[in-house]
């Protein structure tokens, strides 16, 4: 539990907080009770969180009455549920995130740091003297933050870019809270796969029905177009080379190429030819390891491509401009089409609007 | 190697873990450890485990093989196949070897045969073979002291941004010589046990100075001048600013007493934001440790067991108390004086507990077992018939 004195505007702020679940527990409302006139305006915001969620994948942060913040949370979350709808539960739990988010940004730093210590497990520790060029207000513990930062792909979050200091990682506030967005989202994403909706009373069953109709559809999985040879990425494309020219392809190389030629869908045989013009090659060692790593052999497991950073630290990155901001050589193809697609879904956003 | 050789080396290997079995180190949660052996004659077994320090000294002394193993990581079934394991957690560990330092000396004592023609020169190892253009090629290399000197700078920079950086207390930080061309840290019953592969990776890139960009000393590609000065970090900061200030103080030591920022900005002033940016990440990847990425992310890894041989060298992997004055060619040396006849094929110039041996080149010679087994298992030599 929080050791600071938390006011209703608090638990309206961050109502996935233990105390502010305890607040509508001590309301003791039915369904029934919450069908009344009385609660207009609570279903009101309930809905109105849901579809702000849908429309601009952010929940607004104005907090108006405390009481109907905190008890529109489980309401929404009981709307949301109810849609049956796997990707909607997605997309509530982000936006309500950003939320989150937005809010903490301006949040007192005791509050923060309670916040984090309680909710997060995360031993935050406030600074007071000045270190390095910029206003660092906290420290954290390495590992604490190294697993949630290896998560984002721009330099600036790998930990040598951080003041690091006796254990500890200084930062911002705001890189703080952008740490953690993540987290908040799993906390409400898994408060929803655990809930169970009772049998609803008929008034709500017509808001559900029109969050279903307004939801956006599912993103629609690529279907596998095969990637011809002057579409694979740079490092990809270097590693090719090396074989050709009967270079010596280190280690990581070959785990990157096979890794990669597996995923966008090569048989075992095409990447085996590859391998034949290696000096060294032994037909029976190289079908061994690329049928393991396609999950033919051993654990079954399919194995990934190592990702851009990894690539970096095994000193196996060469990459270009046309690399943009890909975290991983199996993006390369892929990203021009996204782009293409979120304009797409942009426009299908307004429209509903 | 031939198989008269294997069978001498497992003899004198097995004749001394008879003599020392207690001084093989017992890994920290030893029942779930993973522990593997690669026999003389090249054969690997792993997947081995054991319940307590007595049935593993006892595989040891049966086995007596050219190098044992344990994995860095601790699993719920060690014996399984590996999928099956279930990882629990793994020791932070580090490899820093002279092989990957290329200090000017191997140019010297290094040695590459083509596997294919058979042409044999002294130096660094080719891509290609200059004769047949082919790519297998054999590399001997002994590490002399000033490649062993390089390795241990790289150990001491390591183990200090690991003590300054980190947090971790010296004592917690076990430093080993492999046995062979470099050290081994490794921190156990930390943090980071439950770290994965990817927060790993992110700690080699701290350590060797990786991926550091200059927005991290205040410099991104629009910057003006103003303030710069300020943002500039001094010798005395924390972490790699510091670290990065340090470096260029003492490349300009010879001028005077400019301070770390005054230097910087003279430096972005005379090449501007593109080669300054060059020179940082320059600075940074000398001011880091080179460590082998692999060894510290690859969270499956096995990993020579302390206080046992190196099948090339007959060398102990020790542990260095001090690794100031550490001395691998003297500390390290397991075997004694007793005399054996070899077959020497080609040997550089080597030292071992301050004696010189070579260079030998096609000779029949006497020598104390230790520098007999040192040129044996690198197969330089073979028994005498």
């Amino acid at each position: 539990m929080i050791s600071i004195e938390l006011g209703d505007e608090d638990l309206a702020k961050y109502p996935f907080l233990e105390e502010a679940g305890e607040y509508v527990k001590a309301r003791d409302l039915s369904l029934v009770d919450i069908s009344q006139p009385d609660f207009k305006r609570v279903i009101g915001r309930a809905r109105n969180r849901v579809f702000q969620a849908i429309r601009s994948r952010e929940v607004s942060g104005d907090i108006g009455t405390p009481e109907i913040e905190i008890l529109s949370f489980p309401i929404a979350l009981m709307l949301v549920k109810a849609t049956n709808l796997e990707h909607l539960v997605s997309r509530y739990s982000h936006a309500e995130a950003i939320r989150v988010e937005n809010l903490l940004e301006d949040e007192r730093e005791d509050l923060i740091v309670e916040i984090f210590r309680n909710v997060l497990k995360i031993n935050v520790i406030l600074v007071t003297s000045k270190i390095g060029f910029s206003k660092l207000n906290y420290k954290i513990p390495i590992m604490d933050y190294l697993r949630r930062s290896t998560r984002f792909h721009e330099l600036q979050w790998k930990l040598i870019n951080r003041i690091v200091d006796e254990g500890y990682v200084y930062l911002k506030s705001h890189e703080l809270i952008r740490l953690i967005r993540q987290e908040i989202e799993n906390k409400i994403r898994d408060r929803l796969k655990e809930m169970v909706v009772p049998q609803l009373p008929q008034s709500f069953i017509k808001t559900i029905q029109e969050i279903s109709a307004f939801s956006p559809p599912p993103p629609k999985l690529n279907d596998r177009v095969k990637i011809t040879p002057d579409k694979y990425p740079p490092c990809v494309i270097t590693a090719l080379d090396m074989l050709k020219k009967g270079e010596n392809l280190p280690h990581y190389g070959r785990f990157l190429l096979t890794t990669y030629l597996v995923n966008i869908g090569s048989s075992v045989e095409e990447i085996i030819s590859l391998y034949s013009r290696s000096p060294d090659f032994n037909e029976r060692i190289t079908k061994y390891q690329v049928e393991h790593i396609s999950g033919l052999r051993g654990g079954r497991v399919k194995y990934t491509c190592p990702s851009c950073r990894t690539l970096v630290t095994h000193s196996f990155c060469f990459k270009t401009k046309k690399c943009n901001e890909i975290r991983n050589p199996l993006q390369f193809d892929k990203k021009a089409n996204l782009r293409s697609k979120r304009k797409g879904n942009k426009k299908w956003t307004k429209k509903q609007q | 190697m031939d198989k008269k050789t294997a069978i001498v080396l497992k003899k004198k290997f097995k004749e001394y873990y008879y003599d020392h079995v207690e001084q093989i180190e017992v890994p920290p949660h030893i029942d779930e450890r993973e522990f593997g052996y690669m026999t003389f004659d090249r054969i690997m077994m792993r997947h081995l485990s054991f319940q307590n320090s007595g049935d593993m000294q006892a595989q040891i002394l049966k086995a007596s093989p050219a190098s044992v193993y344990y994995s860095t990581s601790f699993y719920e079934g060690p014996s399984r196949q590996m999928h099956e394991k279930g990882w629990k957690g793994g020791d932070l560990v580090f490899d820093i070897d002279a092989d990957t330092l290329s200090s000017p000396c191997r140019q010297i004592h290094d040695k590459w045969i083509c596997r294919i023609c058979g042409m044999q020169k002294v130096g660094i190892k080719p891509n290609k073979c200059p004769g047949c253009k082919g790519t297998r090629i054999h590399e001997v290399n002994i590490a002399c002291d000033t490649c062993l000197d390089a390795a241990k700078n790289e150990a001491l920079k390591l183990q200090d941004i690991l003590i300054n950086d980190f947090g971790i207390q010296k004592t917690k930080i076990d430093i080993f010589f492999s046995g062979s061309m470099g050290y081994h840290l490794s921190i156990a019953n930390s943090d980071f046990a439950e770290a994965n592969q990817a927060v790993r990776s992110d700690i080699v890139d701290y350590v060797s100075g990786q991926a550091f960009i200059s927005e991290s000393l205040g410099v991104s590609r629009k910057s003006t001048y103003e303030n710069m000065i300020d943002r500039f970090p001094s010798e005395k900061e924390k972490g790699w600013r510091g670290r990065i200030a340090r470096y260029f103080k003492a490349q300009k030591n010879g001028e005077g007493s400019k301070d770390a920022p005054v230097i910087l900005i003279e430096l972005y002033r005379n090449v501007g934001y593109r080669k300054f940016r060059l020179a940082i990440e320059d600075a940074a990847k000398k001011s880091g440790a080179t460590v082998d990425p692999s060894v510290t992310t690859d969270i499956h890894r096995i990993l020579r067991l302390p206080g046992t041989l190196h099948g090339k060298t007959g060398l102990l992997k020790k542990r260095c108390k001090d690794l100031e004055s550490f001395s691998p060619m003297e500390d390290a040396v397991a075997f004694g004086h007793d005399p054996m006849k070899v077959l020497v094929d080609n040997s550089p110039k080597f030292s071992l507990l301050g004696e010189q041996f070579g260079p030998f080149k096609s000779e029949s010679i006497e020598l104390p077992t230790m520098a007999a087994i040192y040129l044996l298992g690198q197969d330089m030599a073979t028994v005498e018939e």
